[in-house]
């Protein structure tokens, strides 16, 4: 059976160009397991969707319904729902600790542009899934976190106002927002994801893996497939059991029915992944040289993610396999302000 | 119909029994450490051809 699918399926072929790729060793090399750690909670993402989506219905009257539904009358309901938020709280946790990873070990540089690239991409992908998703359960925190969220762009000039109502389908969060978030969370964004992360792999496979500046190796680099393969492998049972406690331990619950003419519930704070973002909005002085703090943030925003994706081209000494030290500040000095914001956000 | 598991749900979703939840958390943990163990020796098996065909 197995020799007929590896005849007919051209396997030998396949197996041959993975083993071709080789992975160095050296003290830093566990960093690159975030990657496919990303990839597995990634998938565990479409597979528990799929399984929520069979019976979710996402129209304001039905949405709630179908959650406690599936939480209290489907067999195993509350706990796909439970795998599915989890795994995307660690997926972004992967995401942001493999690019923080590739960033300090200076993967970027030439000729890996267009991973870092694809790489920055899929990051706002992800935290796209978190923020689209956030709504579909329509609780009083969904309900009015999203209408908050969904506020941030309109002082983004020119364009606020259009992206605000792209984002609801109208002037507030309703039935037109929870189609739009849903279809944007289930179909355009995974099928994107899906697409970019194919890119992200293929162009991983032609350039291999990245060494770190000044790193001799000592060990010879090990083939991908079998050797690297299952070293992933077990970087995966390992997150999958992390996933289950935290399911099992910490599982989702679903709060009080959204109601759109009440009065937003005091103290609402966004996903962790967001703090950031929250803090910075409150930190930040109502008016600064004219412009309104929401509007100072989201230039700040666009900045730090232009900044961002221009990393490999503004690096100009990692290009010539030289030590940049400022950029590596540079992100510490940013991994330090998100860490704080988002352990002060809680206290 | 409605699993055992799902029927400790009351209100909120999860586990509320805590000998169960103890029993599956022990289940999940052994079962998949012996997975972590054939994939630690299945990595050295692999290191040490890959060494032997290096000469």
């Amino acid at each position: 059976m197995l020799e007929w699918l590896k005849d007919r399926m051209k396997l030998a072929t396949l197996i041959g160009f993975l083993s071709k790729k080789n992975i160095p060793q050296h003290k830093h090399s566990f960093w690159y397991l975030l990657g496919g750690l990303s990839l597995f909670f990634f998938l565990i993402q479409l597979i528990t969707g799929m399984l929520l989506m069979i019976y979710y219905s996402p129209t304001p009257n039905t949405a709630y319904e179908s959650v406690q539904f599936i939480i209290t009358q489907v067999p195993m309901g509350w706990l796909v729902r439970s795998l599915h938020s989890w795994s995307a709280n660690l997926m972004v946790f992967c995401v942001l600790v493999h690019l923080f990873s590739t960033f300090f070990m200076k993967a970027y540089r030439k000729p890996r542009e267009l991973m870092w690239l694809s790489g920055v991409l899929l990051l706002f992908l992800v935290l796209g899934f978190g923020f689209t998703g956030y709504l579909l359960p329509w609780d009083t925190t969904a309900y009015f976190a999203t209408q908050i969220g969904t506020e941030i762009p309109r002082s983004i000039p020119v364009i606020g106002d259009f992206m605000v109502t792209l984002l609801r389908g109208g002037e507030f969060v309703a039935e037109e927002s929870l189609k739009r978030l849903f279809a944007l969370h289930v179909v355009i964004l995974p099928v994107v994801t899906i697409v970019i992360v194919l890119f992200h792999l293929i162009l991983n496979q032609i350039h291999g893996t990245s060494i770190p500046i000044g790193i001799k190796l000592k060990k010879p680099a090990i083939p991908f497939y079998p050797n690297y393969i299952y070293r992933d492998m077990l970087a995966w049972t390992i997150g999958l059991l992390a996933l289950l406690y935290f399911a099992l331990l910490f599982p989702i619950q679903l709060g009080i029915k959204a109601d759109p003419y009440a009065s937003a519930p005091i103290g609402i704070k966004p996903e962790w992944y967001f703090l950031t973002l929250y803090q910075t909005l409150r930190l930040v002085p109502p008016v600064i040289l004219g412009l309104s703090s929401e509007t100072v943030v989201n230039i700040g925003v666009l900045l730090v993610v232009l900044a961002l994706l221009a990393v490999p081209f503004l690096d100009r000494k990692a290009t010539h396999e030289q030590p940049s030290p400022i950029f590596t500040v540079v992100g510490a000095a940013g991994l330090l302000y998100m860490s704080i914001a988002i352990i002060t956000a809680y206290l | 119909m409605t699993d055992t598991l799902t029927q400790h749900i009351g209100r909120t979703a999860g586990l509320h029994d805590a000998g169960t939840t103890v029993i599956v958390l022990v289940t999940i943990t052994f079962l998949l450490a012996i997975v972590c163990m054939l994939l630690i020796f299945k990595i050295k098996e692999v290191d040490h051809e890959f060494e032997k065909t290096r000469g």
